[in-house]
């Protein structure tokens, strides 16, 4: 990986009567070394999120288990 | 304030400081924030944020309460107000226009000043006209419905309105210069570039930054770098802001809920965002977003620190000044009005013949004893009048109540403006404030912190007509009626949730039925640990299909966490507010359309105005009961061919008091509740004071600690008393030794430690946790204790005694209402009691016509037949649009309003085609009038058409029937309501206008049943039940007889064994019995022990019967209650000396299951089965 080129998060699809249709997530944008562009999800992201502050320092490192960086996507 | 947040201990991450959110949302901003500005406030404080703006979308609903938390805030956070205004800009012709917002700072008051005139121009204040269409004059100066929902400012109107407010060009990727840049192509950059280049020019160039937001979601850094670039190339400043919606990330949910409901969409809503990012940000988060511009975070902090603390409202200049009179000449004006008032009031004060002291041989006994008594309390009163300079707000009032004269409409005064003699001679209110011992510091003193009020009750029909003509006389400086907060209820937040779930309407119904409004701590017991398990677990929900909770999971949570939640802004129609002297309303607060035609309303609650603001607001109150006595009045003058005043009946007439003594007071106002009735039956009025007392004493707290049974008892010398001291004695002998009015406590207090009746005011304020700010914690109260023993004992009185004495008010004290409240009220009660006893079936019409009180049209018809008032069917060519009276003021008649589904224009065709000719038969009566085949259905089912039966085109002795004359419906074209203005159906509605089928604390009523009942089969037969029934479901009367009254059902019912509702009431002590009865209400009010307890009324032919349900019975039985309409009851008749009668259900039964089990049965033709 050369470069991580923009990070942010997904919330959404909740109200889905399939889990599979929700989304809570974060993604990165990364260029690997060969030039391509993929994005990469962190699941699990919102664990860290519900302090009594509603912030956390560690909500996009944090995951539960079985968390893992996936390949969601590539960029043309 | 922001010395003291200094001190503060701040959380470690306060280093990130100064930074301040400067574009926050609450729930005031309708239709997407969640958080009231209480919890933001709370947030903003526990991150260690000194300084917090507020700035809701196109509204300034919540500052008050938002400048209210702030200063409470313990070490003091700094209110920064603005608002987030929604902007519509065209960027190509013929396309649409462009939205997005801005955020205003105010950085001074004339800021503040400029964003109340900029949002009043703008939400449809009459005679703005919208520059880009949102509404025209043609629409009547204001709003479309779309116009009001979503409101927009043309640019113009923003740029006149710029003056000393700070100005941030929205968040990304909504707020308007990024929409303009990077949605709408060339053309749009070009116009961002416009925009901020005007935007520079009119509010200055320091006063305009680019705001730069992150809301974490797909390509919002590439987003910010854009908006930035731009910002760069033109030199505008930047500036970081946090752009919140809510408090927690969690919180999201509900947001887009709150939206898709605002759109009437499902989830997800229009402009859809996937984040949770748009909640209170920590110091230390937005520093981390934002540690590459430096130049923003600085620019948030200067924000801060111009705009913090700008803006302070309240204080004595709020108030109001009266048309035409200032300063001098109001003054003026008032005492005028006071002395010319008094001459009427008090004639004999007047009068050149007294003795030499001064003492008035012809004033009644116990109202003043001289006329230097009276001077002396007028010239009292009103030096406080002018040092408060409330002048103006009583020349308001005065004129209020003018205008209502000059229309002939009933008006009189309420609430503690009746203490004061100033009021009273200027007709204001009713009770004589010297006879009645009313003291006028309870209604005004110099040392009380909020205004005081004046309200009147006007009738409920003419109230808009009144209001109207004295807003349109103020409408150059300003008046509006307040608002109110509407939050959701638990049933409210099913139907939100289920809608955005995207359930329909049929499902969403089925969804919300029954559940109740709110859950209340007492209802929930110790094991339940959500209040869905109490709500689930009540009868009233038996078979509910929420009981599925894991189908409804995510439905039932979100309604929870809905609850209680901010849902829209509502209207308080009755309470104005009018522009403080010199100044014009729409400076001090943002006004907008309300939504009724003509009718402006400031953004403001109703309390925040008061309390916050300190403006006193003038009540024009819709009163029902004026309604129904204006009605009879009219009937009575009509009877005696002289004009009757319903509201000025012949002072202490004997049967008056003998129909109030004897309990069956429906109809009477204020003492018609069963509670009242039982009471009445012991108190034994005989005078206007005794029903005063049992006004004051019919409420939960005096009901909760039982002062009712003393008094009682006292009053009918069946318990000695004695009061603490004999100096007390004319204070208290009135009442019987027991302390029922604050203003008894007032006087007490002062006569007793030579406080002042202000100070002692204070007192009873600090006592009952009154408003003002004065409730004080328990050292403030130990304080107060000693300062009045101290005080006592320096005149001369025993510690012992004094120490008694306060703690006599201490106990008493807090569930102490106002006497002069009790009074007004009182006067109304006797004028309706002196109708019913004097002309009943007016009386009686005119409660039917006006329903003013807790009980259905079909009990109202039932007690006038009781009291031997005849009822005469409905009549197509007798019945008015009313109830009305014949037979010589003996006999009532059905009006044609009562007909279910029979629209207003409907009724006057009817009304006047009839005069014109007869109507000869059906088809007649549908070729001449707007009247439908539908409700020809329902006329004839309600009896209107026997007449047709009759008709001159039948032979001798020949009568069609109701069902032929169906049948002859059948050869009619069908006829369906069109679209044709004015067809709107007469609503029967519940008396508090809920709309949501049942009222609170009522789940299952006569007025649910109506809305319930099915639609009757045409092909039936029309036997002499089915009749019956089918007139109960058109008319929702028993026009023929009692449903219960008929030989056969009183067979079914003896051999059943069921004793008459007015036998159990005579019978003995722990007898055991067995009634019957439909159902009017059920209720389960507050009680001592605080254990659920259920009271259920219901109605035979011999009257009404209210029965105790406790919690054992109610949870084995009470599923009954809500699955039929008449009930079998048996229970045990309890006659306590001291809390009178009460009838204890053990077991409850549907009456027609119950009678399907006796021979020749037959069925009760009401219910949810008929």
């Amino acid at each position: 990986m050369v470069r991580v080129i923009e990070r942010w998060r997904e919330v959404g699809g909740w109200w889905e009567q399939d889990d599979n249709r929700s989304v809570d997530r974060l993604v990165i944008r990364v260029e690997l070394s060969d030039g391509a562009v993929a994005d990469l999800a962190w699941a699990g992201a919102r664990t860290g999120a519900r302090t009594a502050t509603g912030d956390s320092s560690s909500d996009n490192t944090k995951g539960g288990a079985g968390d893992a960086w996936r390949l969601v996507g590539l960029v043309d | 304030m922001r010395e003291a947040g200094a001190l503060k201990a701040k959380p470690a991450f306060a280093s990130f400081a100064p930074f301040a959110h400067l574009h926050v949302r609450s729930g005031f901003s309708y239709g997407f924030g969640t958080a009231t500005p209480e919890e933001l406030v709370a947030g903003a404080s526990r991150m260690g944020y000194s300084s917090l703006a507020l700035t809701d979308r196109d509204g300034m609903y919540g500052v008050p309460r938002f400048l209210a938390a702030c200063s409470r805030e313990e070490g003091g956070l700094s209110p920064i107000v603005g608002a987030e205004v929604t902007i519509e800009v065209t960027v190509q012709l013929r396309k649409p226009c462009v939205r997005g917002h801005l955020v205003l700072l105010a950085y001074s008051m004339s800021g503040y000043a400029s964003l109340c005139k900029l949002i009043t121009a703008y939400r449809g204040y009459r005679g703005y006209r919208g520059y880009m269409g949102a509404w025209t004059k043609e629409q009547g100066g204001q709003p479309s419905p779309s116009g009001r929902r979503d409101p927009a400012c043309d640019l113009r109107a923003l740029l006149e309105h710029a003056e000393d407010l700070i100005c941030l060009t929205g968040a990304v990727p909504h707020g308007l210069l990024p929409r303009l840049m990077l949605g709408e192509g060339t053309e749009g950059l070009g116009k961002a570039r416009y925009l901020l280049a005007t935007l520079r020019e009119a509010f200055g160039a320091d006063n305009v930054y680019v705001e730069l937001s992150d809301d974490e979601t797909a390509g919002s850094r590439r987003r910010i770098r854009a908006v930035e670039e731009l910002a760069r190339r033109h030199g505008v400043p930047t500036v970081a802001t946090g752009e919140v919606a809510y408090l927690y990330p969690e919180d999201h949910r509900l947001s887009e809920v709150l939206a898709a409901a605002r759109h009437l969409s499902p989830l997800p809503p229009p402009l859809y965002r996937p984040t949770d990012r748009l909640y209170l940000r920590s110091p230390g988060r937005i520093a981390r977003l934002f540690h590459d511009r430096p130049e923003a975070l600085q620019s948030a902090a200067e924000i801060a620190g111009r705009c913090e603390g700008a803006v302070r409202l309240g204080g004595n200049s709020m108030l109001p000044e009266a048309n035409g009179y200032a300063g001098a000449e109001a003054r003026k004006r008032l005492i005028s009005l006071t002395i010319r008032g008094a001459r009427r009031r008090y004639p004999a004060a007047f009068e050149t013949s007294r003795n030499e002291a001064g003492a008035l041989p012809g004033v009644l006994p116990g109202v003043f004893s001289s006329q230097a008594e009276l001077t002396k309390r007028l010239k009292r009163e009103l030096s406080v009048i002018f040092t408060l300079g409330f002048e103006g707000y009583f020349l308001i009032a005065r004129e209020a109540a003018e205008i209502a004269w000059e229309m002939n409409v009933p008006v009189t005064g309420r609430g503690s403006a009746a203490n004061s003699v100033v009021a009273h001679a200027l007709h204001l209110t009713q009770p004589e404030p010297f006879g009645e011992r009313l003291v006028f510091e309870r209604f005004m003193n110099e040392k009380r912190s909020d205004p005081p009020d004046i309200d009147l009750d006007v009738c409920s029909e003419l109230r808009d007509g009144v209001r109207g003509e004295l807003m349109r006389r103020y409408e150059k400086s300003g008046v509006a009626v307040a608002a109110t907060a509407n939050t959701l209820s638990l049933r409210g937040a099913v139907r939100m949730a289920a809608r955005s779930l995207g359930y329909t309407s049929k499902e969403t119904d089925e969804l919300a039925r029954n559940v109740p409004r709110h859950i209340r701590d007492r209802d929930q017991p110790d094991g339940a640990s959500s209040e869905w398990d109490v709500a689930l677990s009540s009868p009233a929900m038996r078979g509910h299909p929420l009981q599925d909770r894991r189908r409804y999971a995510l439905l039932l949570e979100l309604a929870t966490k809905l609850e209680g939640r901010l849902s829209q802004a509502g209207t308080h129609t009755g309470g104005l507010v009018f522009a403080p002297k010199g100044m014009k309303l729409s400076e001090v607060a943002s006004l907008e359309a309300s939504g009724t035609r003509g009718l402006v309303r400031c953004q403001f609650d109703k309390d925040d105005i008061e309390g916050v603001l300190g403006m006193p607001k003038l009540d024009l109150l819709g009163l029902r009961t004026h309604t129904s006595l204006r009605k009879a009045g009219e009937l009575v003058s009509k009877k005696l061919g002289r004009r009757m005043d319903p509201l000025s009946p012949p002072p202490d007439d004997r049967e008056t008091y003998r129909l109030i003594r004897s309990g069956s007071t429906v109809g009477i106002f204020q003492l018609e509740s069963p509670g009242q009735q039982s009471l009445q039956r012991r108190l034994g009025a005989r005078r206007i004071s005794d029903i005063t007392a049992g006004v004051a004493l019919f409420r939960p707290g005096p009901l909760t600690a039982d002062m009712v049974t003393p008094y009682v008892l006292r009053r009918n010398g069946l318990e000695p008393y004695e009061v603490p001291l004999k100096e007390l004695d004319d204070i208290l002998r009135p009442t019987y030794g027991c302390l029922i009015y604050q203003e008894q406590l007032m006087s007490v207090a002062s006569r007793l430690s030579g406080i002042t009746l202000a100070e002692s005011d204070m007192l009873r304020r600090a006592m009952t946790g009154g408003g003002g700010g004065d409730g004080g914690g328990a050292a403030k109260m130990r304080a107060l204790a000693r300062r009045f023993v101290d005080k006592a004992v320096g005149r001369g009185v025993p510690s012992e005694k004094a120490r008694e004495v306060y703690g006599f008010l201490e106990g008493f004290g807090r569930y102490g209402f106002s006497a002069a409240h009790a009074a007004s009220f009182a006067h109304i009660s006797y004028a309706t009691a002196y109708m019913l006893a004097h002309h009943p079936a007016e009386a009686y019409a005119g409660v039917l016509n006006a329903r003013p009180g807790m009980y259905s049209p079909r009990v109202i018809l039932n007690e006038a037949r009781r009291r031997g008032v005849k009822i005469l069917g409905p009549n197509l060519h007798l019945s008015e649009r009313e109830f009305s009276v014949e037979g010589d003021g003996r006999a009532l008649r059905v009006g044609l309003s009562y007909c279910r589904g029979l629209s207003k224009r409907a009724v006057s065709d009817i009304l006047i085609e009839r005069g014109k000719k007869p109507f000869v038969s059906v088809a007649d009566l549908c070729g001449r009038t707007s009247v439908t085949t539908g409700d020809l259905e329902n006329l004839i089912g309600g009896g209107f058409l026997d007449d047709l039966g009759r008709g001159p085109g039948l032979g001798q002795g020949q009568v069609r029937t109701r069902r032929e004359l169906i049948s002859d419906i059948q050869a009619l074209p069908r006829k369906k309501r069109g679209s044709t203005r004015g067809q709107e159906e007469i609503p029967i509605e519940h008396p508090e206008g809920t709309s949501e089928g049942s009222p609170e604390g009522s789940p299952a009523s006569w007025w649910a049943l109506r809305q319930r009942s099915p639609v009757r089969e045409l092909a039936g037969a029309f036997s002499a039940e089915d009749r019956e029934r089918e007139e109960l479901r058109v008319l929702g009367l028993n026009v023929g007889s009692h449903p219960l009254s008929k030989g056969r059902y009183h067979n079914a019912l003896d051999a059943l064994g069921v004793v008459s509702s007015g036998e159990i009431l005579s019978l003995a002590h722990g007898s055991r019995a067995r009634a019957a009865g439909i159902l009017e209400s059920l209720q389960s009010p507050p009680t001592k022990s605080g254990r659920p307890i259920w009271f259920l009324q219901t109605e035979d032919t011999t009257g009404l019967l209210q029965s105790t349900i406790f919690e054992g019975v109610y949870k084995r039985h009470g599923h009954v209650l809500y699955e039929s309409g008449a009930y079998l009851l048996d229970g045990r008749v309890e006659q306590d000396p001291r809390r009178g009668f009460s009838f204890v259900v053990e077991k409850i039964r549907a009456l027609d299951e119950a009678l399907s089990v006796v021979p020749n049965k037959v069925g009760i033709s009401v219910g949810m089965g008929a």
